[in-house]
């Protein structure tokens, strides 16, 4: 930059020179012949104008005056200036040297000149153009150190700072930035100044740490602080200290930079304000030199700053990737957001949306995430990320557990999957969705059609086949689910992150199938090659189950006992006890079993299944014999747990505690009076004791049904025992008329008598040991205490268990609110939506649908499912309306859907077979009934059934052949199930008649005829009586 | 329009404004007091020797009804009342010989001089800054005295000063020494003669000449724990006509009322606020308000999403941004940020080592 140089010592100048120079050009020739008055007046004259053109007349008064030094001394500066002069205008680097060399003449010949002080300072005005600092530095240095004029000592001092900076010499100049700082104390602005030039000074020493006391005084609106220089250093040293990591100062550094705009509104209002303060100052003053230099570096300044592209976006953008980097994710998520806002037309402007997308995912705020993703997904130039942020979302909706948006989503992906990574990991999604909302069918018919679609589109084509034999497992459709399994596994292998999980799920399909051996050998392997697999614990437990079944009880109990060392879910853990304990008490040792229960209560006192092992552990008591131990144990834990709403155990408690108390009652009451008779009846008891006829009538009799059987077999089969209970008949000889004596010892009847109230006093015993355990008593007490205490949950399980005990005509009139209900255990529930079954079906179902839709995952929830079918197929059956048949299928189709794995026997899927038969869709039935023939444990009445209504479907549907060759597998297969049978026989003689295969319905007649016998008592033998006559 | 005045018109009943300034009515912030207006009856301890236009010399001895009471040397006991919007001639208060040097002083930071030399004459006429400026010299010579007031004379003397002084008529230098004084009485915790002062000036000042300095009074009565005395500034500052100063005003007692701990009425006031966004003039206030609400109701993340919002959309000159770095700390501090919490300290210790709020981290977190 071209240093300006002091104007204000012509005034000097003038007061010396007396002689007048008029003309404006001069040639050397003619000055030599001018006097040295006359040069003298043109020098004062020529002052006020240009410089250069004067240079002759000086150097001409230089020449006469070299005998006189001190004459020269104005002269030699007068020249120094016109050639710097000449330099502003031509730029021409010899003109500056010359200037250079004529001050230091001066220096050196005038050290003590007046105008020495103005010497230094054009002196290092000109090494600056020159750009040689250090001797610009050395002559305002000088001045700094030397000159008594404080303007120009502040100037220079200011010079030579700037030098330092702007010749990258920063870290030089920390010293004399540092004393600038101390004196700035009563100077906002200096010190400002002082401290950009410390930070400077410091970060170009590599001193980062030290820039920090300084920091706070870039503050306000000082030149230096949107100096565009320093405003880039503050940038760059803040890139340079991001690419080190160095994060702390990249942002403090940062912080301060300013925007581009705020430095021109800056600088134009400088410039603005210097022009103003320079217009009332006089070229002469000693203030001239200083404001003009300001307004000059102000308005290279401001031109400098418009000349460059706004880094705003940049600044911003750096600012944003330390907030980031340092884990600072709030204010990361606006900047960028802010960013993406402000710069639309940005190139990074995707990167910007994606950045603080990710932001709001690490944070999972849920008022952006969302915001964000929709944003980046509707716009259709975004691209690069989309697969990021559809994953991102579909993980945020799934942690929402909003499932719908969650599946909208993922499916809309799958529709046309630009990723079949990001495909399978939706599809993961979808399943986990399906599962978890038990929709076992709906993920099914989902999924099916994708294994084809998606055929060897990896990893898609394997997650697909995955989820598909998943849904076929959970649809309990084992027979499907095994060849899917077993394909994956013989087409992948064990780098894929199912094949684990199918691996073990093959085994569940084997055991499905009750192919035991092959599901035990499959567990076996399962365990062997992954021993560490969370799934161990399960597979310990079938393994178990599975030994248990084949006798194996040692081997299978140690599998229940390892349950607990592969798994920490409670589930399985309650399960393995549970399996574990009854082991053992098949194995005999009951006691160890309680024992077991016992533990199993201690140690899971807060979180275990604690209903049913006191269930349990009573059961044992009650299979023992124990009965009034069963009940006490069972009552107190009615009465500790009942009020537990969660404990879904109890409410199986509560309803076998009144059943079999019902029973035991029963037993011993007609145990007793049997022995009563016994006792007394000496006739009853021979014919008791010795017709076995009689015994089997009375045994099939009203009072002989409910007998205690261990009595029963006591009395009639103990042969040790009958042998003290039959009276010794003393025979006669008829040859003699004495009584022959018996061969052992005689039995009197006293002694039966004897032996038989002694077996009296042991029921009566027995009865008065339960007595204190009756329903009776048990449940109003319950009842009692929960309205005291305040125990809703077990006041309505005591109402519940009251009502059992009474009369169809005295049941119970309460009616709870939902508002009640909601609170209720789905025992409860369920109850009170039976009483509605009769009088309001279409308010039970309701009831019924609350239980299933607050408790979910109860047991009860199947009861609740299984009544809302047969109820509303009872309400199709009374009406007969398609809209009717649709919701009862919907039941059934939620009950066999949701709860495949939990249905015994084919009844359901027979029934909704039926159903569909009704409305008409056959072939759907005939798909659900054959799926009841590749279920072998529902071989049997379930599969007798299946074949049944197999044949009317296809009967229905025309295909007669199909039907008959059903009817004709039943009648040969199933020929024990006579009522099915009789049908079969029914339907086939009807297809064949419209086979026109009337021998053989004659030859089926006469099959049916010989078989009266069983099929006489049937409903369908009056109907073929009637049509084929018999 | 000033809230006086404002106030009158809502009390007729002009159902427009009545409609828009539903909100802080039904509200019922609490509000300054009513400022008690500077007496126009009054006789001075000492009368003023002044100059008319022909040089005659008057003395000012009070003011009547609101009219000056002057007297002639030449009528002793002789009395006569001039109303203040008619006076035909220009007062003149002779300046002290030694005025420029009490001036030159006072530049230098040593107003003890001035204050005291004019305690009589200069200190006296600040009652009578009604007199409009072309009728006398008081006022630019009042405006140098009253600088000198509010720095030198005992706190309690420049409030009782400031009190009598007619601040509808006082310019906006003025308003800047009243801030000054306010700030002093913040320092030396005189925070009832305080309200009493800002009962005045909210009275008779501009609305927005009020507003710009009473927030930033707030700002730092928040800072000393004042939160009465700030949700009244609030509660008055939000009975204003001006729908977005008025909001502005709501917001920041939503932030008081969160700050002192009743996150309930916080919420209620909340209630009345719309959801602003990043457009609207107040939104930075909103952000603020709004996390620190979730903070008082124990709503870590809420407070966080705010409030980190306020921070990049500040720079590190906003007057609140020390407080705004103490919240942040405590709450990635609370969520578990440690990373992010440590890295704001280090900042905080940087850009604002003398903050209260520093300090209160640095007590609090027992650093």
């Amino acid at each position: 930059m071209n240093s300006p140089r002091l104007p204000q010592f012509y005034v000097i100048l003038l007061g010396v020179f007396s002689l007048v120079v008029t003309s404006s050009l001069y040639s050397q020739s003619a000055l030599n012949e001018e006097s040295d008055t006359i040069l003298y007046q043109k020098l004062k004259e020529g002052l006020s104008g240009d410089l250069v053109a004067l240079r002759p007349v000086i150097e001409e008064l230089l020449k006469r005056s070299a005998e006189v030094p001190g004459q020269q001394e104005s002269l030699i500066f007068l020249l120094a200036l016109s050639y710097q002069d000449e330099y502003s205008k031509t730029k021409s680097e010899a003109t500056l040297q010359s200037a250079a060399q004529q001050y230091e003449d001066y220096v050196e010949l005038f050290p003590t000149g007046t105008r020495r002080d103005f010497v230094r300072f054009n002196l290092g005005g000109v090494y600056n153009d020159l750009e040689q600092y250090d001797k610009a530095i050395e002559n305002y240095d000088w001045l700094y150190r030397r000159s008594k004029n404080n303007t120009l000592r502040n100037a220079a001092r200011d010079k030579m700072s700037r030098i330092y900076i702007s010749s990258n010499r920063a870290a030089e100049g920390i010293p004399i930035f540092y004393e600038t700082f101390n004196v700035s104390v009563l100077n906002p602005e200096l010190r400002a100044q002082a401290a950009s030039w410390l930070i400077q000074g410091y970060l170009a020493s590599g001193k980062a740490e030290a820039i920090t006391p300084y920091l706070r005084y870039l503050t306000g609106r000082y030149e230096a602080v949107f100096d565009p220089k320093f405003n880039i250093t503050l940038l760059k040293t803040g890139d340079a200290m991001f690419e080190q990591k160095n994060y702390d100062h990249a942002i403090l550094l940062y912080t301060f930079v300013k925007s581009r705009d705020s430095i021109i509104e800056f600088y134009r209002d400088l410039v603005s304000s210097l022009k103003n303060k320079v217009r009332y100052l006089s070229t002469e003053s000693d203030n001239y030199a200083v404001i003009d230099g300001q307004l000059k570096s102000a308005e290279a300044n401001l031109k400098a700053v418009r000349e460059i592209r706004s880094y705003d976006v940049d600044m911003k953008w750096r600012i944003a990737r330390v907030f980031k980097e340092t884990e600072r994710h709030w204010e990361a998520l606006w900047a960028f957001y802010h960013l993406y806002q402000d710069y639309q037309d940005h190139e990074q402007v995707e990167d910007f949306l994606f950045i603080a997308f990710k932001q709001a995912d690490i944070l999972v705020d849920v008022h952006m995430l969302e915001m964000l993703a929709n944003e980046y997904l509707g716009n259709e130039k975004y691209a690069k990320y989309q697969d990021e942020v559809t994953l991102g979302l579909a993980a945020f909706y799934s942690k929402q557990k909003r499932y719908k948006e969650l599946v909208t989503l993922s499916k809309d992906y799958l529709k046309e999957p630009r990723s079949f990574v990001v495909a399978a990991q939706l599809m993961n999604y979808i399943g986990n969705y399906y599962v978890q909302e038990t929709k076992f069918a709906e993920l099914n018919a989902y999924v099916s059609p994708l294994v084809s679609r998606f055929k060897a589109r990896e990893p898609l084509y394997e997650t697909t086949r995955y989820w598909n034999g998943l849904s076929q497992i959970l649809l309990a459709d084992y027979a499907s689910a095994a060849e899917t399994m077993s394909a994956f596994i013989a087409d992948y292998t064990e780098k894929s992150s199912y094949y684990e999980d199918v691996y073990y799920r093959y085994a569940i399909c084997l055991y499905g199938l009750q192919d035991k051996q092959k599901a035990e050998a499959q567990f076996t392997s399962f365990v062997e090659k992954y021993p560490s697999s969370l799934l161990r614990g399960e597979a310990e437990l079938y393994l178990g189950d599975l030994k248990r079944e084949r006798r194996a009880y040692a081997e299978s109990a140690e599998h229940y006992r390892n349950v607990e060392n592969y798994t920490e879910n409670p589930a399985f853990i309650a399960k393995s006890i549970f399996a574990l304990a009854e082991v053992l008490d098949e194995s005999g040792k009951s006691d160890e079993a309680i024992e077991i229960l016992a533990d199993y209560i201690e140690r899971h006192s807060e979180t275990g299944q604690l209903a049913d092992a006191h269930y349990r552990m009573g059961m044992i008591h009650d299979k023992e014999g124990r009965y009034a131990k069963r009940f006490e144990i069972h009552a107190e834990a009615i009465r500790t747990l009942g009020n537990d709403l969660n404990r879904y155990a109890v409410d199986q408690l509560i309803t076998d505690y009144i059943k079999d108390y019902s029973k035991y009652e029963k037993t011993f009451d007609a145990s007793n009076m049997l022995l009563d008779r016994l006792i007394a009846d000496d006739a009853f008891r021979n014919t008791f004791l010795k017709d076995r006829s009689y015994q089997y009538q009375y045994m099939q009799s009203g009072e002989g049904v409910f007998l205690d059987r261990s009595l029963a077999k006591k009395l009639i089969r103990n042969r040790n025992f009958r042998t003290r209970i039959l009276e010794t008949e003393i025979k006669t000889d008829p040859a003699t008329g004495q009584e022959i004596a018996p061969k052992g010892p005689v039995v009197t009847k006293e002694m039966v008598l004897d032996e038989l109230s002694k077996l009296k006093e042991v029921f009566v015993s027995k009865s008065n040991r339960l007595s204190p355990h009756t329903p009776g008593g048990i449940f109003p007490a319950l009842l009692k205490q929960a309205k005291t205490d305040e125990l809703k949950v077990l006041e309505m399980r005591s109402e519940m268990a009251l009502d059992a005990l009474k009369d169809a005509s005295q049941k119970s009139k309460i009616i709870y609110s939902y508002e009640e209900l909601a609170a209720a255990p789905p025992a409860v529930i369920n109850w009170a939506a039976s009483k509605r079954e009769e009088s309001q079906p279409e308010e039970a179902i309701k009831l019924y649908s609350y239980s299933l839709q607050i408790h979910p995952h109860s047991p009860a929830a199947y009861d609740a499912v299984l009544a809302m079918a047969e109820l509303s197929m009872r309400m199709a059956e009374k009406n007969s309306t398609k809209e009717n048949w649709q919701t009862a299928l919907g039941y059934y189709e939620l009950l066999t859907g949701r709860f495949g794995m939990k249905i015994k026997d084919a009844e359901p899927h027979l029934k909704k077979g039926q159903i569909l038969s009704q409305l008409g869709m056959d072939q759907k039935a005939i798909d659900v009934l054959g799926m009841i023939l590749r279920n072998p444990s529902w071989k049997g009445l379930g599969h007798a059934e299946a074949h049944l209504h197999l044949g009317l479907a296809y009967r229905r549907n025309g295909q007669l052949s199909e039907a008959h060759g059903f009817f004709e597998r039943l009648i040969v297969a199933y020929g024990g199930y006579a009522e099915t049978v009789s049908w079969a026989y029914y339907y086939d003689m009807l297809t064949l008649k419209e086979m026109g295969e009337a021998e053989s319905v004659q030859q089926l007649l006469a099959e049916y005829r010989t078989r009266l016998a069983i099929l006489e008592k049937t409903e369908a033998h009056k109907l073929i009586d009637e049509t084929f006559t018999l | 329009m000033k809230p006086s005045l404002f106030k009158s018109i809502f009390c007729i009943g002009a159902s427009f404004i009545a409609a828009s300034c539903l909100t802080a009515q039904v509200l019922d912030l609490p509000q300054l007091p009513e400022g008690v207006p500077a007496s126009k009856d009054f006789s001075l301890d000492e009368p003023v020797r002044l100059i008319d236009a022909n040089k005659k010399t008057l003395f000012l001895k009070g003011m009547r009804n609101g009219n000056l009471v002057l007297s002639l040397p030449n009528m002793p006991g002789a009395e006569a009342e001039m109303p203040i919007d008619s006076i035909n001639t220009t007062l003149t208060l002779e300046l002290p010989k030694n005025f420029n040097s009490m001036t030159s002083k006072a530049e230098e930071g040593n107003y003890g001089p001035l204050y005291r030399g004019m305690k009589n004459t200069a200190g006296a006429l600040l009652r009578f800054l009604e007199i409009h400026p072309s009728k006398s010299n008081f006022h630019s010579l009042s405006e140098r005295y009253y600088k000198a007031v509010v720095r030198n004379a005992p706190l309690k003397r420049a409030l009782e000063i400031s009190l009598e002084m007619p601040w509808a008529s006082l310019s906006g230098e003025y308003i800047l020494q009243a801030e000054y004084l306010v700030s002093r009485c913040i320092t030396e915790e005189n925070f009832k003669v305080l309200e009493k002062l800002l009962s005045q000036l909210y009275m008779t000042l501009d609305e927005d000449a009020f507003a710009e300095m009473a927030f930033r009074i707030a700002d730092s009565l928040r800072t000393k724990g004042q939160d009465q005395l700030t949700a009244k500034i609030y509660g008055s500052l939000a009975q204003s006509s001006n729908n977005i100063l008025r909001q502005k005003s709501l917001l920041w007692a939503c932030y008081s009322s969160a700050v002192s701990g009743d996150s309930e009425n916080a919420r209620a006031l909340f209630e009345n606020i719309e959801e602003l966004d990043r457009e609207d003039e107040n939104f930075l206030t909103y952000c603020l308000a709004r996390g620190r609400v979730g903070f008082s109701e124990g709503d870590i993340r809420e407070g966080l999403r705010f409030l980190s919002r306020a921070m990049v959309l500040t720079t590190v000159e906003a007057t609140f941004k020390a407080e705004l770095y103490y919240l942040l700390i405590r709450g990635y501090t609370e969520t578990g940020d440690d990373t992010a919490a440590q890295r704001l300290v280090r900042e905080f210790e940087i850009f604002y080592p003398n903050s209260p709020w520093l300090e209160k981290y640095q007590t609090e977190s027992g650093v």
